[in-house]
């Protein structure tokens, strides 16, 4: 796949709090430097401190921490918000969205799906979505939806104002289909055999998940080109999706004459 | 490995054909003792299943005990085999699947037990319906061979007492049913192939068996109890009723008790408001209760005279109506007093808070102290005018609807006058008590702000600085000065903004970092400066300090002023020749701490943010690291948790865990308040921000509070300009 974007914006959905902490802190220190985010900084609860692997490392074996943040502090650096495990305040659980969030440059892609497979073994991954940006602010939004400064037009705001509204469905369904959508084995259980369509989406295994490439190039989320000629697709996907209305395929943008 | 589809059915045979082909002709004893145990097995276990069978047939369970010893002679045999099975797999599989199996036979084999244990309980019942439908047949025909009119209530009333307690009975024995049926199951559920296939048929069948046997009695019993479950309807009560209805004596009396209980009725309803209790409502439900089944009588007569036509045609509307308009009165009458003692406690309240003011005297640290007092005495009241708010638009209800009867027949209109004029009187013994309460508790529910704080405090103040010690005066004073030394001031907030905002960059000038710190490194040079002759002027202060300590009788005075002057005296030491401030003392810290505060008032106001519910107060929302968001609102079309903070390079990435923090803790908070139908404590917006979250943010699917936005807004540092009110 060839990158016109220059940054790419992953929502990642996972189905439990983390398992074996240690390993997956390993494993996700192993990964920093190939997604871009050292030399970096780590948000732990309140403090934000200089990033260390051993610091890391501890962080997310604490019990404690819930999630955290880490950043490359150069301007428009890679930075990605983790999940870790609801807390133990009594009925939060309910009500917790286990969301990751990763932006980065659209040439780290194969990091981050390796990320994608380690969280998918330490969390159990239900879904994610990676799109492609010209403006890190919009890969920042688009994937972390909540309390990003900047910017945007209406109807981004409202369309990732839905998504964050109604996140309690895509514990069984997924958001949308991306340029690149990363389908956990429950979700794939759920679909019916897929039929024909033009283009045909390239689907590739990533362990025990599925990698549904809908377009060449890594575009933007409502990219007109990518639409128009996903329509089909998209309208086959909609009832397993957790049906923005901005995606509705009604909704698309008019073609220009 | 693939297996065929019949070897993966039937593991048990491709176990036994294995061992036939693979022992050769060295292993021929070992072969043989594999063989003998398996055969051992399988008779254990027929046996087992032979022995069962006998289970529907048997007064106990004693089958089922039979078919265990069985059981567990093949768990010996399967011992053995385990032991001797070496290597081969099979023989492995065969021994060591037999315990999994054999737990699975001993849940199916209390199943059975069950089942076996409930197969009679219908006979009881069924026996008790007899019983109580020979005694209702008795006096049933004791009533018609007397002609006698006291039947036509009596009997009615016996039926009715015979239909419930049968129908108890009756849905005991559904329910029984059910978990019958469960049992049945559960029990069928037992599977097993190769030697433990005949035990698994037979487990099914005497399930079924045992179950059929059970829904047999069952329904037997429902036949029996039938007529009783009619009621009024039973066949020799409708009989006896219906004759003795037809006769004039009967009727007439039937209508001489319909009009006395409306007689009562009326009566009783005219004194519900002044009762100290719910007796009369109680009455009035019973009375309703009897004229109900009076009329239900009547209808059961052939004939129908000018009166008895009457009353069946306009009197069942009223009772309709009243039984409707009773539940509300009830209701009113329940809370009818809940507001008396309130004004009393409210004005203990402000007698407690009078007396601690007197208590205080003209203690200056009352100042501080009093106004803590008062919210904590105005907090409960808070909460209570709350609720007595939402009570006032229920109980407006409830009286609307206790009033709404149309009935006017006959006595009708009395009852209906009562009805209305005790709703009305009821309602407004609420009333009353509502507005005595609002009057009692209008001041004390301010708090801080309210006319008696307010005045102590005036009088606090004047006292401390017009008649107080002189030295108190000084001291205080000298404090005062102290703290001005370090802590900025208006004036230097403004200069420190223009070193942070207000200059533009030109070319060959330091960096504005720079130029911060060199404007901050001079005011704090400044403020060092008279730290100086302040410490000198304690020369003079602390001897006259120390000689109130000397002496007995004015100690205490003393040592409070010297703590006072202590805690100063070693800041200023301390700060006075330091580099760099540090901590909360920092300039910076300082200047960004109040220009935050500042910001965080001005968005809290400007978005009328409801939580927390004023401009300086915070609500604390456990569940993550961040817990107390900035704002709550909950407006139609405007469901919305926000976070305001400093646009700065750590800021922005706080901010999306802040907001995530929120958009769980928040919604979780308000929606366990909600299922347990509670409101929340006045810090979290009390009952009236409760009443709007149910109304804009209640999301029915999910029965939960669901907010459409949690966010962050950063305030850029410079955009609004830091102005000295004059």
């Amino acid at each position: 796949m060839s990158n016109d974007a220059a940054f790419v914006s992953c929502r990642i959905t996972v189905e439990h709090d983390l398992g074996d902490a240690a390993a997956f802190a390993r494993g996700f220190a192993a990964l920093l430097s190939d997604l871009r985010l050292t030399p970096g900084k780590v948000l732990i609860g309140k403090k934000a401190r200089a990033l260390k692997p051993d610091l890391l490392v501890a962080g997310i074996i604490d019990g404690d921490t819930q999630n955290l943040a880490v950043w490359n502090p150069e301007t428009d650096g890679a930075l990605m918000h983790l999940y870790l495990r609801a807390g133990d305040q009594p009925g939060i659980e309910e009500f917790t969205d286990r969301g990751s969030a990763v932006v980065g440059r659209a040439s780290s892609m194969a990091a981050l799906e390796r990320l994608v497979a380690l969280l998918h073994r330490h969390f159990g991954l239900l879904s994610a979505n990676v799109a492609g940006h010209s403006r890190h602010t919009d890969a920042e939004k688009e994937a972390v939806r909540q309390g990003v400064a900047g910017t945007w037009p209406p109807e981004v705001v409202d369309r990732i104002a839905w998504d964050a509204m109604k996140w309690r469905r895509a514990r069984t369904k997924l958001i949308r289909l991306s340029p690149i959508t990363i389908i956990g084995p429950a979700i794939w259980a759920t679909l019916p055999p897929m039929p024909a369509f033009d283009p045909m989406p390239r689907v590739t295994d990533l362990g025990d998940c599925k990698v549904l490439t809908a377009w060449p190039t890594l575009c933007e989320p409502r990219d007109p080109a990518f639409l128009r000629a996903t329509r089909d697709l998209r309208a086959w996907l909609w009832p397993f999706t957790i049906q923005n209305p901005a995606d509705h395929v009604d909704n698309d943008p008019a073609p220009v004459s | 490995m693939r297996q065929s589809t019949m070897l993966r059915r039937l593991p048990w045979l491709a176990t036994t054909a294995a061992l036939a082909l693979l022992f050769a002709p060295h292993d021929n004893a070992r072969a043989d003792e594999k063989s003998d145990l398996i055969y051992k097995i399988e008779g254990r276990l027929r046996d087992a299943a032979s022995a069962l069978a006998y289970l529907p047939g048997d007064a106990g369970e004693s089958p089922i005990d039979r078919a265990r010893d069985y059981v567990r002679e093949a768990h010996g045999y399967a011992d053995q085999l385990r032991q001797v099975a070496g290597d081969d797999s099979d023989a492995r599989r065969v021994a060591e699947n037999f315990r999994d199996i054999e737990d699975d036979w001993n849940d199916a084999a209390k199943q059975l037990r069950q089942l076996k244990g409930g197969q009679r309980r219908a006979e009881p019942v069924a026996t008790g319906c007899t019983t109580r439908d020979e005694e209702l047949k008795r006096r049933a025909g004791d009533f018609g061979r007397a002609n006698d009119p006291d039947g036509l209530t009596e009997l009615p009333r016996l039926a009715s007492t015979a239909q419930d307690a049968t129908r108890r009975e009756l849905d005991e024995l559904r329910a029984h049913d059910g978990r019958m049926d469960d049992y049945a199951d559960d029990a069928d559920d037992f599977r097993g192939d190769g030697p433990w296939r005949d035990l698994a048929s037979a487990t099914a069948s005497v399930a079924q068996q045992t179950f059929a046997v059970w829904r047999k009695s069952w329904e037997s019993a429902q036949a029996t109890c039938n007529n009783l479950t009619l009621g009024v309807e039973h066949p020799t009560v409708k009989q006896v009723l219906s004759d003795l209805s037809n006769s004039a004596g009967g009727r007439k009396a039937v209508i001489e008790q319909l009009n006395r209980d409306a007689r009562d009725l009326g009566s009783t309803l005219a004194g519900v408001s002044e009762d100290s209790g719910m007796g009369s409502v109680e009455r009035a439900k019973a009375l309703l209760q009897s004229i109900e089944r009076g009329v239900e009588t009547l209808g059961r007569t052939a004939t129908t005279d000018r009166e008895t036509k009457l009353i069946l045609e306009k009197w069942p509307a009223g009772i309709r109506q009243l039984k409707e308009a009773l539940d509300d009165l009830e209701d009113l009458k329940v809370h009818q007093h809940d507001m008396d003692p309130l004004p009393e406690k409210c004005q203990l309240k402000e007698r407690e808070l009078k007396d601690a003011i007197a208590r205080n005297g003209e203690d200056a640290d009352g100042i501080d102290e009093l106004p803590k007092l008062a919210e904590q005495l105005a907090e409960p009241v808070r909460a209570g005018l709350a609720k007595a708010d939402e009570r006032m638009r229920e109980e407006e209800g409830d009286r609307d609807r206790a009033k709404a009867i149309s009935a006017s027949e006959g006595p009708w209109s009395d009852i209906r006058a009562a009805e209305q004029r005790d709703a009305d009187e009821t309602f407004r013994t609420y009333e009353d008590g509502y507005k005595k309460t609002k009057d009692a508790c209008a001041d004390i529910v301010k708090g801080s702000n309210s006319n008696i704080m307010n005045e102590a405090l005036v009088n606090l103040k004047r006292r401390a600085g017009e008649t107080g010690d002189a030295l108190d005066r000084e001291v205080a004073t000298w404090v005062e000065a102290a703290r001005r030394t370090y802590l900025l001031d208006c004036q230097a907030m403004e200069t420190l903004w223009q070193a942070y905002c207000g200059t533009d960059f030109e070319p060959g000038d330091d960096g504005a970092d720079e130029r911060v710190k060199q404007t901050a490194a001079s005011l704090q040079s400044q403020m060092q400066g008279k730290m100086g002759p302040l410490l000198a002027q304690l020369d003079a202060l602390t001897p006259r300090v120390q000689a109130l300590v000397k002496k007995r009788e004015t100690r205490s005075r003393g040592e409070t002023l010297m703590a006072m002057i202590t805690k100063e005296e070693a800041r200023l030491d301390r700060l006075q020749n330091r580099g760099v401030w540090r901590g909360n003392n920092n300039i910076n810290t300082q200047y960004a701490a109040q220009y935050g505060k500042d910001r965080h008032a001005a968005e809290w106001s400007s978005r009328s943010c409801q939580v927390p519910v004023s401009r300086d107060g915070y609500a604390v929302f456990p569940g993550g690291v961040h817990d107390r968001p900035d704002c709550i609102i909950a407006r139609s079309g405007q469901c919305e948790i926000w976070e305001f903070k400093p646009d700065s390079p750590t800021g922005r990435r706080e901010g999306p865990a802040q907001a995530a923090d929120y958009a769980r803790a928040v919604p979780a908070y308000y929606t366990n308040l909600l299922r347990r139908d509670e409101a929340p404590d006045a810090l979290h917006g009390g009952a009236a921000f409760m009443a709007e979250l149910k109304k804009y943010c209640f999301d029915k699917d999910d029965n939960a509070i669901v907010f459409t936005r949690s966010d962050v807004f950063y305030y850029p540092m410079c955009d609004k300009q830091y102005v000295c009110e004059q």
